[in-house]
């Protein structure tokens, strides 16, 4: 469907926030760009849309996001909500139980196939041999 | 778009059959993804939200009431809207505080509630008088101006609540956004004009 209305019209319906309308939001950005009759009334339009969001705002300020009002009206329907602290808790009691997964797992696969890298012994000879080349040259700088 | 609607209207059937099933877990989903924003359209239709709270409640309580009568060709968001403001509507009647379409924009009386015009010069008060201006626009105008600006309902989902075509949808539109377009530049000229005009009454505010 293509909307034959001016840009003009749909501004005068859906006001000035492109999203909102239904078809020719890039009309509607072009003629933003190029007519100043459209850019004064889109600027009258954006206004009223603003002066209506901040009253949208307010209203909503009468209805706190605290979850009485859903819990009044869950108890009338006599289903228990989870209170907010036991949907936390149970937000940790999954994290907890994540790591301690990832802890078993790691441990499960080290016991299993720890020996495909480095050996005990071998890490052991290596670190000796450091040492050794590390001692002598203290010794050699010592005799010098 | 007309996939997502396709996706949601399935969706929100899997939920009514979990709710007609007797799921809790359904009826919680229901209750804290909708119940505010119900409560916050009603209550710019009411500007009362303790009456605003209960016409909530009582959209919800229907749905979970009638959930095994759910056909799935509409989504739950709009069918709890629509319970709203057909409620709404009841109580503004039966109040005697409606203002009818025929009528309404003859009757819209935008200085009635205007702030003083010292106060105008201040956007805050601006938000002010658009919100008394927004009051008085007949019932039907407001909700769809609310629905659209406020809640950013498309022109089908505000048609699917009020039961009107798109086009009698953007005809609201139009209206109520020109109407509320004038009570701006009233305020602008009352701004401008001389001293010593007389104090206004402040729109009414949402009651808490």
């Amino acid at each position: 469907m293509t909307d034959k209305r001016s840009p003009m019209t749909l501004l005068s319906i859906y006001g000035a926030e492109f999203s909102r309308w239904p078809e020719s939001r890039s009309k509607g950005r072009l003629s933003l760009a190029t007519s100043p009759a459209f850019r004064a009334a889109w600027r009258n339009e954006r206004g009223l849309d603003r002066s209506l969001t901040g009253i949208g705002a307010d209203t909503a300020s009468a209805f706190p996001a605290d979850g009485r009002m859903e819990r009044r009206l869950l108890a009338r329907m006599g289903i228990a909500d989870a209170p907010v602290r036991e949907r936390q808790a149970f937000g940790q009691r999954t994290f907890a139980g994540f790591a301690a997964a990832s802890l078993c797992l790691g441990m499960i696969a080290g016991s299993l196939f720890g020996d495909i890298g480095v050996n005990s012994e071998q890490y052991a000879s290596e670190n000796a041999t450091i040492w050794e080349s590390v001692l002598d040259d203290e010794a050699g700088s010592d005799v010098g | 778009m007309a996939n997502d609607r396709a996706q949601s209207i399935r969706r929100d059937a899997a939920l009514m059959a979990r709710l007609s099933a007797g799921e809790p877990d359904a009826a919680r989903e229901i209750v804290h993804s909708y119940m505010a924003p119900i409560a916050r359209f009603a209550a710019h239709l009411l500007k009362d939200s303790t009456e605003a709270e209960d016409v909530a409640n009582e959209a919800i309580m229907r749905l979970w009431r009638t959930a095994g009568e759910w056909r799935p060709d509409g989504v739950i968001s709009g069918w709890l809207r629509r319970s709203v403001y057909t409620q709404c509507i009841d109580r503004i009647r039966k109040a005697g505080r409606m203002l009818d379409d025929a009528s309404g924009e003859a009757a819209l009386n935008v200085e009635a509630r205007e702030p003083s015009p010292e106060a105008a010069a201040y956007g805050a008060e601006i938000g002010v008088a658009i919100s008394g201006a927004l009051d008085n626009l007949p019932e039907r105008q407001k909700a769809a101006v609310t629905l659209a600006t406020i809640d950013g309902l498309s022109g089908q989902e505000i048609a699917d609540v009020l039961e009107v075509s798109v086009e009698a949808v953007e005809s609201l539109l139009a209206r109520g956004r020109r109407a509320l377009r004038d009570a701006l530049k009233s305020i602008y000229r009352d701004t401008n004009a001389p001293a010593g005009k007389s104090q206004r009454e402040e729109p009414r505010r949402i009651a808490t």
